[in-house]
């Protein structure tokens, strides 16, 4: 029986071994790749596991050519305004549809609208968007990216808060109002401190969708003067070409650190985002 | 949406109202010019014969632009391509997510480190997802044709074969989206009642039959909602294959928006683009509303 329980142990520190290996070993080989020298990669031995070399030429390159700052730039741009606004309005939104006694003409077919626009794909708006922000001499600028983030980032924020505003019990409210608070003070002072772990993770799935959000810049951003993370890594992609690759991997590393930051500093409200975010909507 | 509220209200006053339609106006303000504007003008562009750089103003065509979106080979084997790669993603993310919840809820020590190591790669912006991968599925220098070759095995030039690019792509997707499925169907078994399985075992059920009669009904509700969430985000691809093959080879990888992407948005045909825009917008809605009514009930 004993002998039986540590065979079975030892097959599931193997499969955990497995596991982690699949999950984590491309990532691992990536973050090599951007420190190791490019003689290590050009031969026509195998490529060592272990980096034989360390450089961080590739970053600098990637720096001072290939102007990443300005991508970093412009997608914290993009991703916190993009943010900002759309909890904003997602917030005022949910609360209002979350609670009975806000009542007005098509309150029900809102919620039906929200729902129908995150399932709708990027494409079936992005044509006359293209055409509106052209018209309005905006695809210059970061304008349309930004708000292709705030609109799809809005129905994600109003539908995961929806169930956190009815979970509150309603007596506060009412007591509060009675104490003669007005709507807004209510809302403000009571309501929206009550919420905030709802609304620490909904804010970081909105982060992360933004930072990652490929489909509308591909079509809205034109000049290079603009491009956001995920543009330029494609972008610095376009050769196969060794001399790209420590390029490529020092750029990926670099495009995966606010997630490593939320991985390491708010695990907890990341995971409960996206497992309730999830099953909301 | 049920509500929580239990007694009747009054008939609301006017400055509930009021607060009520301040509140809700920048989200309308947004949702009318983002989709109600776009969609309307999307049927409009999409009987029209309007092209971008053009100097004559688009005339209306009628459905001329659908009948050459269905006449065209590339855009059936789009949709049969699309099909595809929703089943196997959906099917494959689901099916591993279950295996990996199970076996991850199964380990007596470092559950919570193995769950967020488990999580990084759906966290990773999908672009950089391609990118690692075609690093190390490069033909050359790539670490997966060295192994191969070094076990004595064909190498293959992954995304430029037609009998591998599309189950490279698959691969690719499963890697990083089955944690998302993972994450969401760890959470479910840590609510199914321990005294099911204790129950069990005083019956000296073996492990396989608690596994069919106990976990997988349990989980019935998350497996579902994990396929049609798979579903509508693997039906809508576009990153990955832009980046990865761009369609090809032989147009084997190209899914619907890569299509109209690629002879719509880019050449700048807007009334074609349009067309096949309403067309995937008709099929998603299709494979989303038994989703919506889900959502609309919980």
């Amino acid at each position: 029986m004993k002998t039986k329980k540590r065979i079975g142990s030892v097959l599931k520190g193997l499969a955990t071994a497995v596991l982690l290996l699949a999950a984590l070993f491309p990532i691992y080989w990536m973050a090599t790749i951007a420190v190791r020298e490019n003689g290590e990669m050009s031969g026509t031995q195998m490529i060592p596991l272990l980096p034989q070399s360390f450089t961080l030429e590739h970053f600098k390159r990637l720096f001072v050519e290939k102007n990443f700052v300005q991508a970093l730039q412009n997608s914290a741009v993009v991703t916190l305004l993009s943010m900002g606004i759309s909890l904003a309005f997602g917030i005022a939104c949910a609360y209002v549809l979350a609670r009975r006694r806000f009542r007005f003409r098509g309150k029900t077919g809102l919620t039906y609208w929200v729902l129908l626009v995150r399932v709708l794909p990027p494409i079936t708006f992005a044509v006359p968007l293209y055409v509106m922000f052209s018209r309005m001499g905006w695809l210059n600028s970061l304008a349309p990216e930004i708000c292709a983030c705030i609109f799809v980032n809005i129905p994600l924020t109003i539908w995961f808060l929806v169930s956190f505003f009815q979970e509150l019990p309603l007596e506060l409210e009412e007591s509060a109002k009675i104490d003669g608070a007005t709507e807004w003070q209510l809302f403000l002072r009571i309501v929206v401190p009550l919420v905030l772990p709802g609304i620490a993770a909904v804010a970081m799935l909105s982060f992360v969708y933004a930072w990652n959000e490929y489909t509308y810049s591909v079509i809205f951003v034109q000049s290079p003067g603009n491009y956001t993370v995920p543009l330029s890594l494609a972008i610095l992609n376009t050769e196969d070409n060794i001399m790209q690759y420590g390029l490529v991997a020092a750029g990926s590393i670099i495009s995966i650190i606010p997630m490593a930051l939320f991985v390491i500093f708010a695990q907890k409200y990341l995971i409960a985002g996206l497992s309730s975010g999830a099953v909301k909507g | 949406m049920p509500n929580t509220a239990t007694k009747l209200k009054p008939a609301p006053r006017r400055g509930e109202r009021w607060f009520a339609h301040k509140m809700v106006a920048p989200t309308v303000a947004v949702l009318l010019v983002m989709s109600a504007f776009s969609i309307a003008f999307t049927l409009y562009y999409s009987i029209t014969n309007y092209y971008y750089i053009s100097k004559d103003p688009a005339q209306v065509i009628g459905l001329k632009n659908y009948i050459n979106l269905f006449k065209d080979p590339y855009f059936r084997s789009a949709m049969w391509n699309t099909v595809k790669f929703t089943l196997w993603c959906a099917l494959l993310e689901t099916g591993l997510g279950v295996l990996i919840a199970v076996f991850v809820n199964s380990l007596r020590r470092g559950r919570n480190l193995v769950r967020t190591l488990t999580l990084l790669p759906y966290l990773l912006p999908p672009v950089t997802a391609a990118l690692i991968w075609q690093v190390m599925l490069s033909n050359n220098y790539g670490i997966i044709n060295q192994l191969l070759t070094a076990a004595g095995l064909p190498a293959f030039n992954w995304f430029f074969d037609t009998r591998t690019a599309m189950g490279v792509i698959i691969a690719i997707d499963v890697w990083q989206c089955t944690p998302f499925c993972f994450l969401l169907l760890y959470a479910a078994l840590q609510s199914i009642p321990g005294e099911q399985y204790e129950a069990a075992r005083i019956d000296g059920t073996g492990r396989l039959q608690e596994f069919f009669y106990i976990t997988l009904p349990n989980l019935k509700g998350t497996i579902v909602l994990c396929l049609l969430l798979r579903t509508i985000d693997s039906f809508r691809m576009f990153d990955k294959i832009n980046i990865l093959t761009g369609g090809g080879p032989a147009n084997t990888t190209a899914t619907i928006t890569q299509y109209i992407y690629t002879y719509g948005v880019k050449s700048l045909k807007f009334g074609f683009a349009s067309a096949g825009a309403i067309v995937m917008a008709v099929l998603v809605l299709i494979l989303s509303s038994f989703y919506i009514k889900r959502a609309l009930q919980s």
